[in-house]
C-alpha cells in the first residue's frame, strides 16, 4: 500500500539532499574560486616584488635584489621558484629550486599578470604568474636615463607550492560535508514532524472513521479548525454517511416491513392448516380449508413479486420493452377489469381523455403503473365519490390525471404515499389486495419510463399526475 | 366461555373463531374496529382476541375502551408487530396477553385456557368436585375414575359449572357464557343441557353434583 507519508518524506529528502548538495557544490566552487584568486593575488603581488629587485642600470639589465626580500622568496616554506628572462630568452635569474629544468614562459602584463597551474619534474604542483615588464631605472644612473622605448622588456615567472591551498580547500570541503550531514539528519526529523503534523487531520478522520459502523452510522466526522485542503473531504465523507445511515434506515425498515407483512399471512396459513388438521373433517370442509390456503399463498406470491419488481426496478434490472402504444386506448382497456368493483361501490367515473396518439413507451409496465392507480382510486374514493380519469398530450409530454374524492388522506399524508409499506389506513384491507407497495412501484415505473409522478392532496381531493415522455424512452 | 375475536384479516378471523368453536367455546367476531369495541363494551366475554392494526378503530382504542368501562375480561393481543414498545405499551394499557403472529394455534388455545383459569381465580386445570374430576386442558370428565363422554357444548357448560363452583350461577349468566351470537338456541336451551349434563355425569345412581336453585339458577358441588 502506498503511503502519502513516506511518499512525500521521500520527495521532501530528495529535494533537500539536491538542495544541500547543489549549495555544497556551489560552496565548493565558490570558495575554490575564492582560494585560487586569494593565492594568485598573493602570488601577482610577490611577482611584482620580484620586478622591483630588477633594475636597469649603466651596464644594462640586472637582478639586484634585497637579500632579506629575496629570502622571502627562497626561504619561504615551501620555497618559491622564479626565473627571470631578458626579451630576446637569456636567462637573468633563476632561483636555487629551479634546477635542471626551465620555468615555461608565460606571458603577461603587469597590471594583468598571466596564470597557470604546472606539475614540476619533482612532482611538486605549483601555480605560476607571468610578467613581461620594463624594469625600474636604477637611482644611481648616471646620465639621461632611456625612455621606455629604448629600454628592453623583462620577462619574470614566479611558480609557488599549492600544497597549503589544496590543504585549506580541502579542509573547507570538509567543514562543508559535515554541515552537509548535520543539515541533511536536522533536515530529515524536521520533515518528519512537519509531515507527521500535516498528516495529523487524515489520521484523526481515519481514527474517526475506523469506529464507525452500521451501528453508529449517525455518527458524523467532527473536527476543530479543519484545514482547508481536508474539509472538502469531511465534508463529502459526512454527505456520504448521511446517504448510508439513510440507505440503512430504509432498508432496516423494509426488512422489518416485509417480515411484518409476511407475518399476517402466514399466520392466517398456519392458523388455518393447524385448525383442518385438528381432527378428523369431512373432504368440503379441507377443500375449504386448501381453497383459503391457496387465496393466501396467491396474496404472498403477489406482494413478493411487487417487492421483486421494486428491487429490480430500483437496481436498474428490469428492461424496458418499448413499443408505439395508444396510451388512451390503454387507459380504458385497464379500467374495464376494473370498472365493475367501482359499480360495486356506486362510484361514477368522468373520462376526458386525449386524441389517441401513439406513444412509444412500454404497455407492460405503463399497464402495472394504471392498475395501481386504478384500484387505489377504487378502494379509496369516498362512498359514490367521483373518479375523474384524464389525459393530456402535447410535442413533449403525455400526461394522465386521476383524481378522487378521498377526505381519508390528509395533505400531510399525501408526502408519504410512495413510502414502501405506507398506507392511509394502517389497518390490513381485508381483502390483502393493498400492501402500501403500489404507489412506490407507480413512482419507480414512471421514473424508469423516463416520466414522472406526483400526487396532491387538497380539500379532500386526491390527485395523482403522471407525465411520460413523448419518443424517449427509459433513464 | 364465550370469546371475541377482533380481527380484520379474513383467513386469521375465520380459522381462529372455527377452531375456537370446535373446543366449545361460544365465539363472536368482528372485522374491524368499531363493530370490535361496540361487541367488547357491550357483551360479556370471558376473553377478548384483539388485533392492533385495525381499520376504523385501532386495537388500542378498543383495549382503552374496555378497560375504562371497568370490564374484567381478559384482553390477548394478537398482532404482527413483535416490537418491544407495542408489547409494552399494549401490556400497560390493561392487556393480559400477547401473541405475535404467526403463532401456532395449540398456543392460542393454551393462552386462552389460561386466561379463562385466572378471570375465574383458578390456577389449576384442572378441577374437583367431589369423585369428579375436570381435565380443562384435554376437555375430558372422568367420575370415579371412569370417563364420561361429553359433547363440546356440553363441556363448556359443565366448565363454567366448576368455574363457579358453590356459586349459584343463573341462566342468564350460563346463556352469556357459553352461547354465542350465532347459537340457534330457544329460551329453554340451557335447561335442556343442564339436563343432557344430568343424565351423563349423574347416572347410575351416583351422588348429585348439579343442584337446581328454583328461580335463581343452578349450583354445582357435593351439596345442595
Amino acid at each position: 500500500m502506498r503511503s502519502i507519508r513516506i511518499r512525500l518524506l521521500a520527495t521532501l529528502a530528495l529535494g533537500l539532499t539536491a538542495l544541500l548538495i547543489g549549495t555544497a557544490v556551489f560552496l565548493d566552487s565558490l570558495t575554490r574560486h575564492w582560494f585560487y584568486a586569494e593565492f594568485d593575488a598573493h602570488l601577482a603581488a610577490g611577482a611584482r616584488g620580484l620586478t622591483s629587485m630588477v633594475e636597469h642600470e649603466q651596464e644594462g639589465v640586472e637582478f639586484a635584489p634585497d637579500p632579506h626580500e629575496l629570502a622571502q622568496f627562497e626561504g619561504a616554506d615551501p620555497p618559491d621558484y622564479f626565473q627571470i628572462w631578458h626579451s630576446d630568452g637569456e636567462e637573468l635569474r633563476r632561483s636555487a629550486l629551479v634546477d635542471g629544468f626551465e620555468l615555461p614562459r608565460i606571458v603577461g602584463t603587469f597590471e594583468s599578470p598571466a596564470y597557470r597551474a604546472e606539475t614540476l619534474p619533482s612532482g611538486c604542483h605549483v601555480r605560476m604568474v607571468g610578467i613581461q615588464f620594463l624594469p625600474q631605472i636604477d637611482d644611481e644612473y648616471e646620465g639621461e636615463p632611456p625612455s621606455d622605448s629604448m629600454r628592453s622588456a623583462v620577462q619574470l615567472v614566479l611558480a609557488r607550492d599549492t600544497r597549503d591551498l589544496v590543504a585549506a580547500i580541502q579542509s573547507f570541503r570538509q567543514v562543508i560535508g559535515v554541515v552537509f550531514i548535520t543539515a541533511l539528519a536536522a533536515g530529515g526529523i524536521g520533515m518528519s514532524l512537519v509531515v507527521k503534523h500535516g498528516l495529523r487531520p487524515l489520521k484523526r478522520i481515519s481514527d474517526q472513521l475506523g469506529r464507525l459502523n452500521e451501528e453508529r452510522l449517525s455518527q458524523r466526522i467532527v473536527m476543530d479548525r479543519v484545514p482547508a485542503e481536508v474539509a472538502p473531504i469531511v465534508d463529502t465523507l459526512n454527505a456520504l454517511l448521511e446517504r448510508l445511515e439513510s440507505v440503512f434506515v430504509r432498508e432496516r425498515a423494509f426488512s422489518s416491513d416485509v417480515a411484518h407483512e409476511l407475518r399476517t399471512p402466514l399466520a392466517g396459513l398456519h392458523t388455518t392448516l393447524e385448525v383442518a388438521l385438528s381432527k378428523p373433517r369431512e373432504s368440503a370442509e379441507y377443500r375449504v380449508a386448501m381453497d383459503d390456503c391457496l387465496a393466501i399463498c396467491r396474496q404472498m406470491e403477489s406482494m413478493v413479486e411487487t417487492l421483486l419488481l421494486v428491487a429490480r426496478l430500483e437496481s436498474d434490472q428490469e428492461a424496458v420493452c418499448a413499443q408505439r402504444v395508444v396510451l388512451s386506448d390503454l387507459m380504458k382497456e385497464c379500467w374495464e377489469t376494473l370498472g365493475s368493483d367501482a359499480d360495486r361501490r356506486d362510484l361514477r367515473v368522468s373520462w376526458q381523455l386525449a386524441r389517441s396518439t401513439a406513444v412509444e413507451t412500454d404497455p407492460g409496465k405503463i399497464r402495472i403503473v394504471l392498475n395501481n392507480l386504478y384500484d387505489n382510486a377504487i378502494s379509496h374514493t369516498d362512498e359514490h365519490g367521483t373518479i375523474s380519469i384524464q389525459s393530456h398530450i402535447n410535442t413533449k409530454s403525455f400526461t394522465l390525471q386521476i383524481n378522487n374524492a378521498a377526505s381519508a388522506v390528509s395533505p400531510e399524508q399525501a408526502d408519504r404515499v410512495f413510502d414502501r409499506f405506507w398506507q392511509a389506513d394502517p389497518a390490513r384491507n381485508s381483502t390483502g389486495r393493498h400492501f402500501g407497495l403500489g404507489l412506490g412501484l407507480c413512482k419507480r415505473i414512471v421514473e424508469r419510463l423516463g416520466g414522472s409522478i406526483h400526487v396532491r392532496c387538497n380539500d379532500g381531493q386526491f390527485q395523482v399526475r403522471v407525465d411520460l415522455p413523448q419518443g424517449q424512452v427509459g433513464r | 366461555m364465550r370469546i371475541l375475536v377482533i380481527e380484520d384479516y379474513k383467513p386469521i378471523r375465520q380459522s381462529v373463531v372455527k377452531g375456537l368453536r370446535e373446543q366449545g367455546y361460544a365465539v363472536d367476531e368482528a372485522a374491524d374496529g368499531t363493530e370490535g369495541q361496540w361487541l367488547a363494551v357491550s357483551g360479556e366475554y370471558d376473553v377478548i382476541i384483539l388485533d392492533l392494526m385495525l381499520p376504523e378503530v385501532d386495537g388500542f382504542s378498543i383495549l382503552q375502551k374496555v378497560r375504562s368501562e371497568s370490564r374484567n375480561t381478559s384482553v390477548l393481543i394478537l398482532t404482527a408487530r413483535d416490537e418491544v414498545e407495542n408489547r409494552v405499551r399494549g401490556l400497560d394499557m390493561g392487556a393480559d396477553d400477547y401473541l405475535v403472529k404467526p403463532f401456532a394455534f395449540e398456543e392460542l388455545l393454551a393462552r386462552v385456557r389460561t386466561l379463562v383459569r385466572r378471570k375465574y381465580d383458578s390456577k389449576c386445570p384442572t378441577i374437583r368436585i367431589a369423585d369428579m374430576v375436570i381435565d380443562t386442558t384435554h376437555q375430558s370428565v372422568k367420575r370415579n375414575g371412569e370417563f364420561i363422554e361429553l359433547t363440546a357444548r356440553e363441556f363448556a357448560l359443565l366448565e363454567y359449572l366448576a368455574l363457579r363452583m358453590g356459586e349459584v350461577v343463573s341462566r342468564t349468566d350460563i346463556w352469556e357464557h357459553v352461547y354465542d351470537f350465532n347459537s340457534n338456541a330457544t329460551s329453554n336451551v340451557v335447561d335442556v343441557y343442564i339436563g343432557y349434563l344430568r343424565r351423563k355425569i349423574e347416572r347410575s345412581g351416583r351422588p348429585k353434583l348439579i343442584h337446581t336453585r328454583r328461580g335463581q339458577g343452578y349450583v354445582l358441588g357435593d351439596t345442595p
